[in-house]
């Protein structure tokens, strides 16, 4: 009896080896390689990473810029006298942001100033989406969670072939970039064409939390007081059909919300930039160098074009100057409409 | 509790350190009390039908053995018999047979509102009201002794491993095993686990990774035509096959693990070159209860050729009705008594070959033959089956279209389909060597590294190809 249980711990020994070796070798979404993440084809989870790396370079930046794969074009290292990380990832939400600064800060880290974008995704995402798939928020990753995410083997195993497929499409410098600034995309990105328009399918969310997204974003707001945090928050300027569709999700009342919570940069609207094909790539995320401006603007290194700003598109918003930018905004759908 | 689930890899370290724990005169307790929480983890109401067939059965077989005369035991047979079937037809073929009749009603222009009860099948019904029956048989034919120990009687009948899916177990092979006093055998438990880690690699690394683009082309069988039909049932084939071996397999080899050993349900039966040596591979349990309970009561082959035709053909729709309230088992059945009489009928041309090519191009063609038989088992129904066959030769004209059609209605990834690949060769492998030798036995004698290597090669693709999620057995639905 001995031998045989002997040989059971051993079969255990064996099966648990077999579970954990490839996971952690493969490891397509670098959670076990979170301080050497590779490019692999695969989308790492980069919220969990970057919360894991920031908390190991308390020090090493001044500012933090959160965001979905939006903001994640925005060069941060082209902001001015400032060490800013680009903390942004796929569908990233203001209940995440708060999750993850409430872990930063109550870890000690270095932080002066946080840039938080924001769009109709804020509200259209519910987080416990990102609960069903593999890109768990760093807070959420208990270890019993993160064994049960992370170590099957079958899922690793899935991945092989997009590994496999997208092995020639790899970037440059890209451990580096990553860890440096934390941007995903480069300048010189191929634009829309006239071909793509009709192709174009408008990028928000199913879900509906209106209120509890409100509520985040006040929370976040508060915690940055608390800890003498600079708070700078701006709406990313979406491409039309997202915008469209977005206004019809209530996004007028949400940049109302917003105003009597805090002030904010206002880009989204119709204008030249956000009809216009060479500055977007999708119908989600816009081009690098619409990102520098947003950044400049915000910062206060540049001034928008007078005409550019009465579209809405750098348009600083407070709780009395946001009837005044809804009206502007209703008057461009109304219009683009008849048309 | 499935086999393949966290709560049964937690009963089963229990039950076996306590048997091998408690003394030998208590054991027959512990499986009746494992067997039956086994059972009513499944649904807890349902576990007084198989207390009661098995206390009907007791008290028949324990009356027969004092019976004064035939037509006394004949009686006994028949309200036994009447009793534990009346309970399957209940559960299992009411609401079939009164929509049957009800359809031949219409037929006549009479219509009948059926009766429908809305009844859950009781997992393993079909299956210990065979053992059951089979014991009263037995007894009746005096081929076995009347147990007077209820305890052991109802260990016998409720014993978990072949409890919800078999094999159904003859009562001179288990009941005395579970009488008996045993002492504990490394070779016997290893081997047992060796069994069970093989019927976990069918089940988990075929069985339920093929189930998946099955299901999804039977169960959407509108969205698609042509070969892709053809390709569903190839592989419907090996689902079930590996299904029903693999949960066979975890079963001999648990028993095995408490000193039990129990028949074997399945020999390679895809290396058959007929129909009929096919059902002497295939659940085999099962086709040994129909040839001695139904067949050879019948007449068997113990009479004129019609005759015997006529019982083959009961036989197996018989076979296919037990399988389910379906009219597809019926077909399927009845399809598979078709098959055998016509090779009844040309015998002289289907002597036996043991090897050769004429040997594998027989045994690819009974494959091809048999996983057309399961399309009609597959089907949820007659009109799927009619829709399936209209729609299979769908683009055949072009045959490479046909043939990308089909791969690209897969989707199958490079990867993905090595590793499937890879699965089906070892699986081939083993059944194609178990012809001749016993595969563990063969790998348990080899060096020790070659062994190590072989039970680390197979887990790995128990481990890296496994289904995410639970599935359920095929058989636990008859």
């Amino acid at each position: 009896m001995k031998k045989f249980l002997a040989k059971i711990v051993l079969f255990i020994g064996i099966c648990g080896l077999l579970t954990v070796l490839p996971c952690v070798i493969i490891d397509p979404y670098n959670v076990f390689h979170w301080s050497n993440v590779r490019e692999n084809g695969v989308e790492p989870n980069k919220n969990y990473i970057k919360v894991k790396y920031i908390l190991a370079n308390p020090d090493k930046f001044e500012s933090l810029l959160f965001g979905s794969s939006r903001a994640g074009v925005i060069h941060v290292e082209n902001i001015e006298d400032e060490k800013c990380y680009n903390m942004s990832y796929s569908e990233g939400i203001p209940h995440e942001y708060l999750d993850n600064l409430k872990t930063l800060t109550e870890n000690g880290v270095n932080i002066k100033k946080v840039y938080i974008s924001i769009d109709s995704l804020a509200y259209t995402l519910a987080p416990e989406q990102h609960y069903y798939e593999m890109r768990y928020p760093y807070e959420k990753l208990d270890l019993v969670t993160f064994c049960k995410t992370y170590l099957r083997p079958n899922m690793v195993f899935d991945s092989l072939d997009t590994i496999f497929e997208t092995r020639n499409t790899r970037t440059e410098n890209y451990s580096n970039t990553f860890y440096e600034y934390g941007w995903w995309c480069d300048y010189g990105v191929e634009t829309l064409t006239e071909e793509d328009v009709p192709g174009l399918i408008p990028y928000i969310g199913y879900d509906y939390c209106f209120e509890e997204a409100l509520e985040d974003i006040r929370q976040i707001k508060e915690l940055c007081e608390e800890n003498g945090i600079e708070a700078v928050f701006f709406t990313n300027p979406m491409q039309e059909v997202t915008y469209k569709e977005s206004v019809d999700n209530d996004y007028y009342e949400f940049l109302e919300a917003v105003a009597e919570i805090t002030d904010y940069w206002n880009f989204s609207c119709l204008n030249d930039i956000t009809t216009g094909l060479d500055y977007y790539f999708d119908s989600s995320h816009y081009i690098p160098e619409i990102g520098d401006t947003i950044m400049e603007t915000v910062n206060g290194k540049t001034h928008l074009n007078e005409d550019l700003v009465a579209t809405g598109f750098g348009y600083y918003t407070t709780k009395d100057t946001v009837k005044n930018l809804i009206k502007i905004l209703e008057s461009q759908y109304t219009a683009d409409t008849e048309e | 509790m499935l086999f393949n689930s966290i709560q049964f890899g937690i009963f089963l370290p229990i039950v076996f350190a306590l048997y091998w724990i408690i003394p030998h005169k208590y054991r027959w307790a512990l499986l009746f009390a494992a067997s039956y929480y086994f059972y009513m983890s499944w649904n807890a109401k349902y576990v007084f039908l198989i207390f009661g067939t098995t206390f009907v059965s007791y008290l028949a077989a324990l009356r027969l053995e004092k019976a004064s005369s035939d037509k006394e035991k004949k009686v006994i047979l028949a309200i036994t018999a009447i009793v534990c079937l009346g309970v399957l037809f209940f559960f299992k073929y009411f609401n079939f047979f009164f929509e049957s009749v009800s359809q031949i009603f219409s037929l006549f222009a009479i219509k009948l509102n059926p009766i429908t009860l809305n009844v859950l099948l009781p997992v393993g019904i079909s299956f210990y009201t065979f053992q059951t029956l089979s014991y009263v048989i037995d007894v009746y034919h005096g081929k076995v002794k009347a147990e007077h120990h209820f305890g052991y009687y109802a260990a016998f009948i409720s014993f978990f491993p072949q409890l919800v899916a078999g094999p159904i177990e003859r009562t001179s092979n288990l009941l005395p095993q579970i009488k008996s006093e045993k002492k504990f055998d490394y070779e016997q438990a290893t081997y047992g686990m060796k069994l069970m880690a093989w019927g976990f690699f069918k089940k988990l690394a075929i069985a339920d990774v093929f189930g998946f683009i099955v299901d999804g082309i039977f169960n959407y069988h509108y969205l698609y035509t042509g070969g892709v039909f053809i390709l569903a049932s190839l592989l419907f084939g090996i689902q079930i096959y590996c299904d029903f071996s693999g949960y066979s397999d975890i079963a001999i080899g648990c028993a095995k693990l408490m000193g039990i050993n129990l028949m074997t349900n399945f020999k390679s039966p895809y290396f058959s070159t007929t129909v009929g040596e096919f059902w002497r591979r295939w659940h085999i349990s099962l086709s040994t209860w129909f040839r001695d309970y139904v067949y050879i009561p019948l007449g068997g082959n113990r009479c004129s050729k019609p005759r015997r035709y006529f019982n083959l053909f009961v036989t197996f729709v018989v076979s296919g009705l037990w399988h389910g309230a379906n009219v597809t088992f019926i077909l399927w059945g009845a399809l598979h008594g078709v098959l055998q009489i016509i090779e009844n009928f040309f015998a002289k041309f289907f002597k036996r070959e043991s090897k050769g090519i004429v040997w594998w191009i027989r045994v690819i063609w009974m494959y091809l033959l048999v996983c057309f038989a399961w399309m009609f088992f597959r089907a949820n129904s007659f009109s799927e089956i009619v829709w399936i066959f209209m729609a299979t030769p769908d683009g055949i004209s072009h045959p490479l279209t046909y043939l990308s059609t089909v791969i690209q209605n897969v989707d199958l990834k490079p990867i993905d389909g090595i590793i499937k690949l890879i699965t089906l060769i070892v699986l081939f492998a083993y059944d194609y060597a178990s012809l001749k030798v016993d595969v563990i036995e063969y790998i348990s004698k080899k060096k020790r590294i070659v062994r190590y290597l072989a039970y680390t090669f197979v887990l790995a693709l128990i481990l890296w190809q496994r289904f995410d999620g639970v599935a359920s057995f095929v058989y636990f639905q008859f």
